[in-house]
Parts: structure tokens; sequence; C-alpha cells
């Protein structure tokens, strides 16, 4: 579907076709030679971004996602609220560079939220930001960044992409605190070319440094931790919510013997490997191992039985080849903490499908969740969780 | 070298005109009095202030002491719908679904508070019906308010006829000028209008400053309470500078008007002209009786912001829609008033011109926008 991308001729990207907004265009127009646009969320990490670029002499555009409303009175500390955009517009204005809020409300609810709802719905454990990424910053406004005649969408994500090939490779980012190339498995791999992530070769320490030399408005901006649409409440609250009362499958909570320990009152509530708010009382710590959408069965068992040794994901993407050339020996995340483990990976005739064998066993491998191949610093592809396998 | 940028939302605001950026600057240097002080200074600053209700009352054919400076036509309208409300017994308000929101939502607030009020529907074209208003002024209707033009589709509405079928009723007219004054002939008497709304600076004149018009013999109350100013119909001291800019704008229009709405046509055929040879093109609204400086247009399959944001950083202002709070446009609800449902309403483009925009320039901004449709187009055919 993206084949084309690396023929689209970026238009606009001559000094002759650029915004007259810089104050000083004529002593930038000669260094200049490509339009670039930045996402801005109105955190330090994407106005450090958005200042490299401007500061390297890029045609830089900023572009806010508008993604959900929150109501005007409220402010909440996660991005996208208005506040944020503000943030974002006041560090465009004070680089110099063009800014636009871009309105992708309708799509952020269907690829995202009811994805998010779905998913809980169905016993599974969503993760929004790699739908976010896939469907949202990297599909839709890289076709508008395109479309604005940008050569490249540049993006605060800490990862990063080595063009010394012929085919451009994503990395991991050099801050490992910090590495977020989990999230970017599913970037089409054509729009490897397309995209710059400058914050990959620093260092959190780093960015918030320039953000001060620089003067940013948003250098002290405290780090967003939750899930941004759930705007700091209570996840399970917000799926409540959304699900109308048919929707909700409640069930019995049993041990791996068939021991009935008590009722609950929808499986949305609950994640593999979750400890805490089972409502019962046992004689050791319970985990949730398994949810079962047909008949609202959550299994709980003790520590031991959490591990499983291997795993089936599907929906694989794959950045570093059309598909694996064999079975890989790699390493592999299966959440977003935590450094990658060994493993083999062996995939399906269509290659959307991957089984993976752990050398040793994992915790609480969490159907919905995503599963990430790498080889040393590089990001090979990655997949859905499925299902454990043992 | 960077293109010269070409300012086509004239329906938001519009530059200064040279002779109001004057006429300001000169009354904020040689006129520092209060318009109500008793002194030289004060009887000055009252001067500038009369003069300036003359030029606009005969810019829009109305006696001098009808009009009544106010802060903007948002206020304007404010006034006249809600002392409408206040001095009526059983008031039944009527408003078209496309006037501005300073109407609209003036009138649906006045509805959650238990007034009856309803709002008058128009076609695919942003026509209106005047058999729909005939029923609902036989079912006692009490105001109308109408805008002489559309904001957004340029529409003009035959406000004399208006006038005719609301009187015969027994009825009230208030009608919105602000998108029309400059750009078609006002004639509040002729036209037998009762409250009429300005404002100046879609026309070059300065913002923060409008004015109610009320016909002889009606009256309408101040909003806020705390002074005598504009014999107690907008208390508070007079921006004087402002009006000194509203008397040069009003004094330029009852000038060259007729030139301007003339000139803008010619114009604006030739940016039309170009425009419709893009496939898929569709013009919005009503070609017949529409305001010279304005087009609506969609261009099939492209987004209306796309092509906002891409023009704009080919150096062409335009605007789609209403921006919220954050800054992000939602579809204009004048579009989707008109039927269009949210994908096809979010494709509308507007631009809008005047005077001083010359021909040339629309000509030039016609390809430039040719190209970026193309381009837009031959993005979401690639992907």
């Amino acid at each position: 579907m993206t084949q084309q991308i690396d023929n689209v001729e970026p238009q606009g990207c001559s000094a002759d076709a650029r915004p007259p907004s810089l104050e000083d265009g004529d002593a930038i127009a000669e260094a200049v030679t490509d339009r670039a646009v930045i996402a801005m969320s109105g955190g330090v990490d994407s106005s450090v971004t958005a200042a490299i670029l401007a500061r390297q002499g890029y045609d830089a555009v900023g572009i806010s996602m508008r993604l959900y409303s929150t109501p005007q009175e409220s402010y909440t500390k996660s991005c996208c609220s208005p506040d944020d955009l503000f943030d974002a517009r006041a560090v465009a204005d004070s680089l110099g560079i063009p800014f636009y809020v871009a309105n992708y409300e309708e799509e952020f609810q269907k690829r995202v939220i009811s994805y998010f709802v779905d998913e809980y719905r169905r016993g599974r454990t969503p993760n929004p930001c790699v739908a976010c990424n896939d469907h949202l910053k990297f599909d839709i406004l890289l076709k508008r960044s395109l479309a604005l005649g940008a050569k490249y969408l540049t993006t605060g994500h800490f990862a990063r992409i080595d063009r010394s090939g012929d085919q451009p490779k994503l990395l991991r980012g050099v801050d490992r605190s910090k590495d977020q190339s989990y999230f970017l498995f599913g970037l089409p791999r054509e729009a490897l070319g397309r995209i710059l992530f400058p914050l990959g070769e620093l260092t959190k320490d780093e960015v918030r440094a320039v953000a001060r030399e620089m003067g940013l408005e948003t250098a002290e901006k405290p780090e967003s931790q939750e899930i941004c649409f759930v705007g700091g409440g209570d996840y399970k609250e917000f799926v409540a919510d959304l699900l109308s009362r048919e929707e909700t499958t409640p069930g019995q909570i049993v041990t791996e013997q068939g021991e009935v320990l008590g009722d609950h009152d929808g499986i949305h509530q609950f994640t593999v490997g979750q400890r805490r708010g089972l409502g019962i009382s046992y004689h050791e710590a319970l985990y949730v191992k398994a949810i079962r959408p047909d008949d609202g069965t959550v299994v709980v068992g003790g520590k031991d039985n959490l591990h499983s040794r291997g795993l089936i994901a599907e929906r694989c993407n794959w950045l570093s080849f059309e598909r694996p050339p064999g079975p890989l020996e790699c390493s592999v995340k299966i959440r977003y903490a935590g450094e990658p483990k060994p493993a083999l990976v062996t995939v399906g005739a269509d290659a959307q499908t991957a089984f993976v064998e752990f050398e040793e066993p994992e915790r609480a491998v969490t159907p919905g969740q995503a599963v990430v191949f790498y080889r040393g610093e590089e990001v090979l592809g990655g997949g859905w969780i499925e299902e454990p396998r043992n | 070298m960077t293109k010269k940028r070409l300012y086509l939302d004239w329906n938001a605001t519009a530059p200064v005109m040279p002779a109001v950026r004057d006429a300001i600057v000169e009354a904020l240097e040689a006129v520092p009095g209060n318009a109500s002080s008793v002194h030289r200074e004060g009887q000055s600053a009252r001067a500038v202030v009369e003069r300036a209700r003359r030029s606009v009352a005969q810019a829009v054919g109305a006696p001098a002491q009808a009009v009544i400076f106010t802060g903007g036509a948002t206020e304007s309208n404010n006034q006249v719908l809600t002392d409408h409300v206040e001095t009526t017994d059983e008031p039944f308000l009527i408003c078209t679904a496309v006037e501005h929101p300073s109407v609209l939502e003036v009138v649906e607030k006045l509805d959650r508070s238990g007034v009856r009020t309803e709002i008058w529907p128009v076609d695919d074209s942003g026509r209106l019906d005047l058999s729909w208003l005939q029923s609902r002024l036989d079912e006692g209707a009490t105001l109308v308010s109408a805008m002489w033009a559309n904001n957004e589709m340029g529409n003009i509405y035959d406000v004399a006829e208006l006038a005719r079928l609301v009187h015969d009723s027994d009825a009230l007219l208030h009608v919105d000028g602000t998108q029309a004054l400059g750009r078609i002939d006002l004639d509040f008497d002729v036209s037998e209008v009762d409250y009429l709304t300005l404002s100046f600076h879609k026309m070059g004149g300065p913002k923060g400053v409008g004015a109610t018009v009320v016909r002889e013999g009606l009256k309408v109350g101040a909003l806020l309470a705390g002074g005598h100013q504009e014999r107690g119909r907008r208390p508070g001291t007079e921006n004087v500078p402002a009006i000194a800019g509203v008397d040069a704008a009003a004094r330029q229009l009852i000038d060259e008007r007729e030139q301007w709405s003339e000139q803008m046509e010619e114009h604006k055929a030739a940016f039309v002209e170009v425009l419709s040879r893009i496939e898929g093109v569709e013009f919005r609204g009503d070609p017949s009786r529409q305001l010279p400086n304005t087009i609506n247009v969609a261009f099939g399959e492209v987004d209306g912001e796309d092509l906002l944001l891409a023009l704009d950083l080919e150096g062409i202002s335009a605007s789609s829609g209403s921006a919220c709070t954050a800054g992000s446009l939602e579809p204009s609800h004048v579009i989707l008033a008109m039927g269009f449902d949210k994908k096809r309403a979010r494709e509308s483009v507007r631009f809008s011109f005047g005077p001083t925009t010359s021909h040339s320039e629309l000509v030039d901004a016609a390809r430039r926008i040719t190209e970026a449709v193309d381009r837009l187009r031959s993005l979401n055919a690639d992907w």
C-alpha cells in the first residue's frame, strides 16, 4: 500500500516555495533544502525536536494533532489538551515556524479509542500508543505531511533510523531508559525513509538541557505517564463508561484447578499478570493467568504458574526485510519495560503469524500487547500477541 | 525568493485601509479627551464621535440618531435579541440556520431559558423559503433575525422582501449587515429594517467597534449598566480613536462602494473561471445572489483542512469551517445547515477578498490553488 511513497517528489521544497513567515528568511533560504513537519504535542520532547530541526535549517512546520475533546475548563496533565496545544503553539511561535492544529478526532476515536475498548471487552490488554503510531502519526499525519510538500515527518520518539545502507533501519534510542522503539514496530517499512527521529541520539537529560539552553517554554514540563485520552483517571472506569451493559462480560474467578473463588462484573477490569484488585482473599498471592471472553471466566493462579515458554503473534510487521529469510535467532520484548530477551522466532507461510520460543520462560505473556523482535540495536519487526504457548 | 502572500480571508477580517490607520493615529495623538467631558478636549472628542455617527448613517442610508456605537457586531446582535425578549410580551424569535454564532447561540440560550424560538432552515444552496417564515409569522413570531449576506457562502438575502413580510404581521426585523457592508448597497430606510448590526473591520475599518442601528420610534436597551453614553444604550467611555477610524472607513465607502462592488464582481468572475477548470469542483451557495467578494468551493475528495494548510505554506490565506479553542477546525455550521454531510462539509474552502485585491493576484491564486489540489489528489491516489 505504500510502495509509491518514495516516488512522491516533494514539492515546495525549493527555497522559493517556502512560506515567508521566517523573519530572516533570506539568510536561512540558502541553507534550507527540505521541508520537515514536526508532530508537536506540547511536551518537552517534541518541542526540542522542533527546535533542533529549525536550528538545522530545515523548513520546519509544526503540527499538533487534536485527538479528542476535553471540556474547555478542565486542566489535564496529559497531552493533546487545549493547554498542551497552546504550549506547542507558543514553542512554534518562539522558533518562528508555522504551526497548525489538525483535527483527527474521528480517526482517533475509530482507530484508537474504539480499539482500546474493544480489546478490553475481548479480555485482551490493548496498546493504544502503538495503534496511535500506526494509524495516526505514521499514516494520516505522514500522508498529510507529504501533501504539504514535506520530505520528512519528524517526531520526538527516542529511537533512531540508520540511513547508511540501501534500506533505512529502525534502531533503539541510545537512552535505554527512554527507548521507544517498542512502540514503533508497526511503521510501514517504506515510511522509514520519510521519518526523522532526532532525539534518538540524545538522553532525556540532554533533551531537557537543550530545552533550557534554548529557553523553550516547555523545558520544565513534567512527563505525561498515563494513557493520554484517559486523562489521569482510572482506565477501568473509562472503559466501563463506554461499554454498554450487554457488552460487559461478567463471570467467575476460578483457579486452574477449577475452584470457584468469586464473581466479577466484567472481564475488562483484568489484565494477565495482574495481582491487585481481584477482590478475593486467598491463602497465597493470586495473579490473573488467563481471561476467557466466551464465558467471562478469569483464571487465577500462584506466582509460579505465570510463566510461558513462548507465544503466538499475529498481524506481524517486518522492518528489516519483506519477510524473515528463515528462523530468526533474535531477542524479543513482550512489554515496554525491560530489556529484550533471547528467543527463536519462526513465521507462518504469509509472514503474518510468528511463533516465538523464549530461551528462558517469560512472565505474564499478555494477549493484545506487542511483541517486538530485535537484533542488537535493530528493530527487525513485531506483532500482536495472540496467546501464550507452552 | 519567497512568494508574495495573498490574503484571501477578508470575511474573517480585512487589512486596515490607510485612511483608517491615519485617522486612528491622528485621534490618538490629537484627541486626548473623553467625549463626555465639558472642556475643549471633551468637545473635540465628542465631535469625532458625532462626525462618525453621521458618516455611518449616510453609508447605510439611516438617520444619524439611529446609530449606536458598540464594541462590535457580536455585542450588537446580543443587544438586539436580549432586549427584544426583555421588552416583549410572549416573545417568539426566528433566526436563520446560517446566522453567525453571535445570533444563533444567543437564540439557543434564550430557548433554553424558556423563550419560544425557531430556526429557519435553508435549502442546499442556502436559500430561504418565505412560506416557512409566513407560517411562523402567522403563529405569532415577534422578531426575525436574518443576515443581509452570509459570511461563509456569501448568499445575499432579500431584506426588503423580508421586511415587507415581517411588518405585515406586525413583527420586527433584525438584520446582521456585517458581511454586506462595503460589498453591496445597504439602505436601511428604503429596506425598512428595524434593527441593523454593523461591524467595520471586514471592509478595512478597525476591530472592536460596531454599531446597532435602530429604526426611529423603536427603543433598544443597554446590555450593560453604568453610564449614559450613546443615550444610555451603550454605557462605557467611547473608543474615540477606533470611532475616528470608523468615520474614515464610512467616508471612503460612501465615495467608492459602487466602484468596489463592480470591480470585485469582475475579479471574482476571473477567479471562478480558472477554478472551474479543476475537475470535480463544486461552487457552494447561490451564485445568482452572492457577495462579489466571496467564493465557497469544494474540490471533490480534497479535505478542506488539508488544502488550507497546503495553501498557507504556499502563501495563500483562506478559511475552512470555524476554529475551536485549540485551533483545529470544525466543519462549518453553515455548510452543514445546507444539508451536506460532515465529510462534504469539511471539503468547503472559503476565499474572500476585497477592493485592493488585484485581478492578477486572484488569477495567480487560482493557479496555485489548482496546483495544490492536484498535489493533494495525486498523493491520495498514490497511497
